[in-house]
């Protein structure tokens, strides 16, 4: 069942100007409900702005964009912010956590905007993704000290907190060292048995190969 | 719900620069109204009371004579054109009678002053009545003094006395010229404990300063011992002599730590704010809101601050008995000052979070 479907999506920033720059140039991917997938790609080949599209978190320039069969096109502000609230969970690079913050409060972030998880239910919620990660011990830790496994843990937590569809990590591992990228790797897998749908954007083919399914991307066209 | 739930967050997460704001913010609100009344507020716009455009090229003269009896007066100034109050002495036996200890004088109210002066609340008749001569009495003596009755009346004894018969007209109850250019310029003064006679002035009366109706300039009288302005420049005086270079000072540094205080703290934590927006842009905030939130946050702080400053200034105006430092509407004045300075410090901060791009503002910082 397709749950993400490009087609022709083209992106470019400052259109129009001097420096111009069309980062993807009609890229057609279809996603499946449940996939993993990996994008792969050089620094400046676009798959960020990819993932960033996918996430709905930028605008495309052209090109159709099917969201669990929904136009994204025709989405307004309030809508797209509903969207990324319910349907994805965002694994940020260098985790985009706010360092001054427990790690109660960064992993709530989500659920402030939630129309799935009542204020009595949240607490409850929050504790059952720490402990799923292994990271309850340091619910009122502040994160900036923490490693940077527990880190990418207290961002994947964020990430799933309000039971989104589809997770979008864009270079999960690129800070971590072998063994923590693996452990990262397998929580990923392990979230995918559970129905999800898995994006990851990456540029080291060892944590690619663990994906179902590979996607290449060089300057803005995609090559399976 | 989710409106205050984003604005508690963003209480919460920013609350050291909150306070320092609330704290920098109560601090100005309660020393900028106080400096500026002192130096700005208390500038008079109006005339002096009593002021006449009438009298305005003539010369108010403090006499600074070692003897300011009338008659040596008269050997320097000429006196007929004196418009103003002599003094003698005080009368022993009302003094006797009161039982505070209140001292009634006998003053003199010269011709000039009575012929060429709008009459105020004192109508004495042009020409002097034989027999008797007309006076206000002082208002406390009402029940000894009644209107109509003609009372004997004396001061001192011997070669000094003056004994003279007075009908009372009415009591000393509200203000007559009394023309003072020292250390305040004055044109009416307070005469509730005075005879007010309108007699002949004698010799030995002591007179202090008054109005000089002739055509000379206060440098003429300058040169001739007295300290002179002409009513129009101490009319001028007035209005400006209440600026308090000291307390502008005050006020002028009140306001700039502020506006340092509220533009170092909020633009620098301006970075912090843009992450913590593109975070939750991301996963689901929406970019109106955010910033309409942060505006309410701005807003509860400054509201916060006007509470805790308007209960200190409350406090200093019920303490402040006869002595006026500050007043409520030189408050709000600096109120709504405060509230566009607060609004311009908190603009360059601002203007970089409301213009966040969620993704740039994530990948540039990371490390917070």
């Amino acid at each position: 069942m397709e749950i993400i479907k490009l087609n022709n999506i083209h992106k470019k920033y400052n259109e129009g100007k001097q420096n111009e720059v069309h980062a993807l140039r009609g890229v057609d991917l279809v996603v499946n409900k449940g996939d993993s997938i990996a994008i792969m790609g050089v620094s400046g080949s676009g798959k960020s702005t990819l993932l960033n599209i996918i996430g709905c978190l930028d605008k495309m320039t052209e090109g159709d964009y099917l969201l669990d069969g929904a136009n994204i096109n025709l989405k307004t502000a309030t809508e797209l912010a509903e969207i990324r609230n319910a349907m994805f969970g965002f694994v940020l690079q260098s985790y985009g956590l706010i360092d001054s913050d427990k790690v109660i409060s960064n992993v709530r972030i989500p659920l402030l905007f939630s129309k799935k998880y009542k204020p009595s239910e949240q607490n409850d919620r929050i504790d059952t993704i720490l402990n799923k990660l292994k990271i309850f011990d340091l619910k009122n830790t502040k994160v900036r000290n923490l490693s940077g496994g527990q880190k990418q843990r207290v961002a994947i937590a964020r990430a799933l907190v309000n039971d989104p569809e589809i997770i979008l990590a864009d270079e999960p591992t690129s800070a971590l060292d072998s063994v923590t990228a693996n452990e990262i790797i397998e929580v990923l897998k392990d979230l995918q048995t559970k129905g999800k749908t898995i994006i990851v954007v990456t540029h080291d083919i060892n944590v690619a190969k663990k994906l179902d399914r590979i996607v290449t991307i060089e300057d803005g066209v995609i090559y399976y | 719900m989710n409106k205050l739930k984003i604005l508690k967050t963003s209480i919460s997460s920013t609350a050291l620069l909150s306070i320092v704001i609330l704290i920098a913010m109560s601090f100005t609100l309660v020393v900028f109204p106080l400096s500026y009344y002192q130096s700005l507020a208390k500038v008079n716009f109006e005339d002096m009371i009593g002021y006449d455009d009438s009298i305005a090229d003539y010369c108010a003269v403090n006499f600074y004579a070692t003897n300011n009896h009338y008659e040596e007066l008269c050997k320097t100034f000429d006196m007929n054109s004196f418009a103003g109050i002599a003094n003698y002495g005080y009368v022993q036996s009302e003094f006797d009678k009161d039982p505070d200890g209140t001292y009634y004088q006998v003053s003199f109210v010269s011709e000039k002053m009575v012929n060429d002066l709008p009459p105020l609340d004192y109508k004495f008749s042009k020409t002097k009545p034989k027999g008797y001569r007309e006076a206000y009495a002082p208002v406390n003596l009402k029940e000894d003094y009644k209107i109509g009755k003609i009372y004997d009346i004396s001061v001192y004894e011997g070669v000094y006395q003056y004994k003279q018969k007075i009908k009372i007209r009415g009591y000393c109850e509200t203000e007559y010229y009394d023309f003072v250019c020292g250390w305040t310029y004055t044109v009416l003064g307070d005469y509730k404990n005075n005879f007010l006679i309108y007699d002949d002035i004698p010799p030995l009366a002591n007179i202090e300063s008054g109005l000089m109706m002739e055509d000379n300039t206060p440098e003429y009288y300058n040169s001739l011992g007295g300290r002179a302005f002409t009513i129009g420049q101490m009319n001028t005086n007035y209005k400006t002599a209440e600026v308090n270079d000291m307390f502008l000072c005050w006020c002028i540094c009140a306001l700039v730590l502020f506006v340092l205080v509220v533009l170092a703290n909020y633009y620098f934590a301006a970075d912090k704010l843009v992450k913590r927006s593109g975070v939750m842009y991301i996963f689901g905030g929406k970019r109106s809101t955010i910033i309409a939130m942060e505006i309410v946050k701005l807003l509860l702080i400054f509201a916060l601050a006007v509470c805790i400053s308007a209960m200190t200034i409350g406090i200093v105006i019920a303490e402040k008995g006869s002595h006026i430092i500050v007043d409520w509407t030189t408050y709000f004045i600096c109120v709504a000052i405060i509230l566009i300075i607060y609004a311009a410090s908190c603009s360059l901060g601002f203007v970089k979070l409301a213009r966040f791009k969620p993704l740039k503002a994530i990948s540039n910082s990371n490390t917070e």
